[in-house]
């Protein structure tokens, strides 16, 4: 990757990461040469659609692909310069909790139901930072105070709260060890508006405190507008644009992310039809050759449905895999 | 003004639990809905907006209220009325996978509502769902597919289809975009608005998605808990939100630009339930600006000038009652 001066190490990066779930239907090619760093103190956005990779990117990260079927194939993750993927079980699970973290998209389904809260944001403390019970239960009600729940909670289950409470409690676990890294995919889906505005505001809020890196995943370009610094945009399994997210809203260049954008309504603007994009995501069992985007893209060259166009850099921090602009930025 | 299609009037659901508790769904609500317009309905899950939208086409009966479809009160036909009513009324779903019967074709799926209305002939039938394929932009071939073989998009093409069959002239849309993905959602909500325009159709509009719900719709409801809270052109809701609850709703979505901050104004709590809700205004718990008549006595609907019209006693205090 292109080493820009000034710039503070890494404290995630992501080289040529390969993901497949070998099924009974065919080989599911979920990531496909993924690039990605966030650096020290920042929050990146990954944004895509259903099927893009970006969750199987954020279980890689975590080392839990489901395996068997997931295989990660090639690539390198390293997360404060240590590589992860040759590590085992024993090691990876020091570094969750600790390093690395996790919020899950559906914090009905990712609570333990006959356990109370409090005990299972103590269980976190206790396993990763080998404290004794008493003084994780002392720890998890501070977590709890933190997130905005009275302490006197710990000891209600899961049903007793509400989704926005649930998605508080998720956060408590996941923060609890303070992780250098967070990742929180589609923290606020199954959320409200005005519950999400809670949470998004909360997690802003602990990024100071708790951890120095956030990987953002979700759908919601609107949210990377508020929560982060830096987006990569995802589709069939790899980053087809990534830069700030001043630089990337305002001048957007791959067609997909320019269809994207078209797409959404505009609540500034009214619009008569949205620029919609044609056709549907591909089958990741049988990817198209060249661009995956190519069947979609209305600027479709014929370099496009030949050969994968590899990252061209269009501005400061700014790269796009297209063709249209592989020669005017310069490849790699 | 256009002539009015639907007419709601106070319109009660309720829904018993043990223990002598209630869901007070729908509260009374009332609307109008003018012929060829699309009125959209936003609020947060369990505001009551599914209970409306399935009572004003009698899938489920409302406890209490009128609903005047062109001048006919059609709150309590039955039978063959209540059948021939069905045709100029429907309802598209917002999961196309689980409204979708899984053991039918395309074809069966989009020729089942001509079946059960006796439309016509097989080869007539045949002919109408190869027109209502084309219409909602499958191609032919479609036909002989099942719902596990088509994507979020393609499933809901059929759930339009089948809402259009019979050649309705209202159709309440339940979150049809909500389960799909931005690019998808974005083609389903242009096909929609080309078959309003190709049909000259009416739309109840429900979402939780404000940008959506901008997008697409001439007025819109807001709904708060089983009432309706505010009403209003789309323009002036956006622009110039009375009720605090609307304000607090549009000043938490996440706006996909940068370098626009706004004041946002974080509701603290939950949305409260509503089984057996208290008097009052159904928002004062929540609210920043509620004095004590709020949680005394629940305000009155009031016009405040164009079409717009609010149920809060900071505004009715200034506003001509209606």
């Amino acid at each position: 990757m292109s080493e820009l001066p000034g710039r503070t190490q890494p404290l995630l990066e992501i080289e040529n990461l390969h993901v497949e779930y070998r099924t009974l239907d065919g080989i599911v090619k979920a990531v496909n040469g993924l690039n990605l760093r966030i650096d020290e103190g920042k929050a990146l956005g990954l944004v895509g659609e259903t099927g893009a990779g970006k969750t199987t990117t954020a279980l890689a990260v975590m080392k839990l692909v489901p395996t068997p079927p997931g295989v990660i194939t090639a690539g390198s993750v390293r997360i404060a310069g240590r590589e992860i993927l040759p590590l085992g079980d024993a090691e990876m699970q020091h570094l969750r909790g600790n390093q690395v973290s996790m919020i899950f998209q559906n914090p009905m389904a990712s609570l333990n139901p006959v356990h109370d809260v409090g005990s299972q944001i103590a269980e976190v403390i206790r396993l990763h930072q080998g404290v004794s019970p008493r003084e994780a239960r002392v720890r998890a009600a501070g977590m709890l105070r933190a997130v905005g729940i009275p302490e006197n909670r710990a000891g209600d289950f899961p049903h007793e709260f509400s989704g926005g409470m649930k998605q508080r409690v998720m956060i408590a676990i996941a923060l609890a060890c303070r992780p250098r890294l967070l990742i929180a995919d589609e923290p606020t889906t199954a959320l409200d508006v005005t519950i999400q505005a809670q949470v998004i505001d909360l997690i802003k809020s602990l990024k100071r405190d708790y951890s120095g890196a956030q990987l953002l995943i979700t759908h919601d370009l609107g949210l990377v507008a508020e929560m982060c610094d830096d987006v990569a945009v995802m589709y069939a399994g790899r980053v087809v644009e990534k830069a700030d997210i001043a630089e990337l809203f305002q001048n957007p260049r791959h067609p997909y992310t320019l269809g994207l954008f078209g797409s959404l309504p505009n609540l500034k603007k009214s619009v008569h039809r949205l620029r919609s994009i044609g056709g549907l995501s591909p089958d990741p069992k049988m990817l198209p050759r060249g661009c995956p985007f190519h069947p979609r893209c209305a600027e479709r060259m014929d370099v496009c449905t030949e050969r994968t166009p590899s990252e061209s850099v269009v501005g400061a921090g700014h790269t796009v895999c297209c063709w249209k602009y592989s020669e005017s930025g310069g490849t790699r | 003004m256009t002539e009015q299609l639907l007419e709601v009037v106070d319109l009660v659901k309720h829904f018993p639990l043990p223990r002598n508790q209630r869901v007070h769904a729908v509260d009374g609500i009332t609307f109008n809905i003018a012929a060829g317009e699309t009125l959209g309905m936003v609020g947060e899950s369990g505001c009551g907006k599914t209970t409306a939208g399935r009572a004003i086409v009698r899938l489920i009966e409302p406890d209490r209220g009128r609903l005047i479809y062109r001048g006919q009160d059609i709150t309590h036909l039955a039978g063959a009325e209540l059948l021939s009513m069905r045709r100029r009324m429907q309802i598209i779903f917002q999961d196309p996978y689980s409204s979708l019967d899984p053991r039918k074709s395309a074809g069966q799926l989009i020729a089942e509502p001509l079946l059960i209305h006796r439309w016509g002939t097989r080869g007539r039938i045949r002919e109408r769902v190869r027109e209502l394929l084309e219409q909602v932009g499958l191609t032919p071939d479609m036909v002989s597919k099942y719902p596990h073989e088509l994507d979020g998009g393609r499933c809901q093409r059929i759930g339009i289809a089948r809402a259009l069959a019979l050649g309705p002239e209202f159709i309440v849309c339940d979150e049809p975009v909500s389960a799909l993905d931005v690019s998808i959602q974005a083609q389903i909500l242009n096909l929609m608005k080309d078959l309003q325009e190709r049909l000259s159709l009416t739309y109840l509009f429900i979402s939780h998605n404000l940008a959506v719900v901008k997008h697409i719709s001439d007025r819109v409801v807001v709904m708060y808990l089983g009432v309706v809270v505010e009403t209003a052109p789309t323009e002036a809701l956006f622009e110039d939100p009375l009720h605090p609850y609307t304000q607090a709703l549009l000043s938490a979505i996440p706006i996909p630009a940068v370098g626009e901050r706004r004041s946002r104004i974080i509701l603290s709590g939950d949305v409260p339930t509503p089984v057996n809700p208290g008097p009052g205004c159904r928002f004062h718990k929540r609210c920043w600006l509620a004095s004590p008549v709020c949680g005394e006595a629940a305000p009155k609907m009031v016009d405040a000038g164009g079409g717009h019209l609010v149920a809060c006693f900071r505004v009715s205090e200034g506003a001509v009652i209606q």
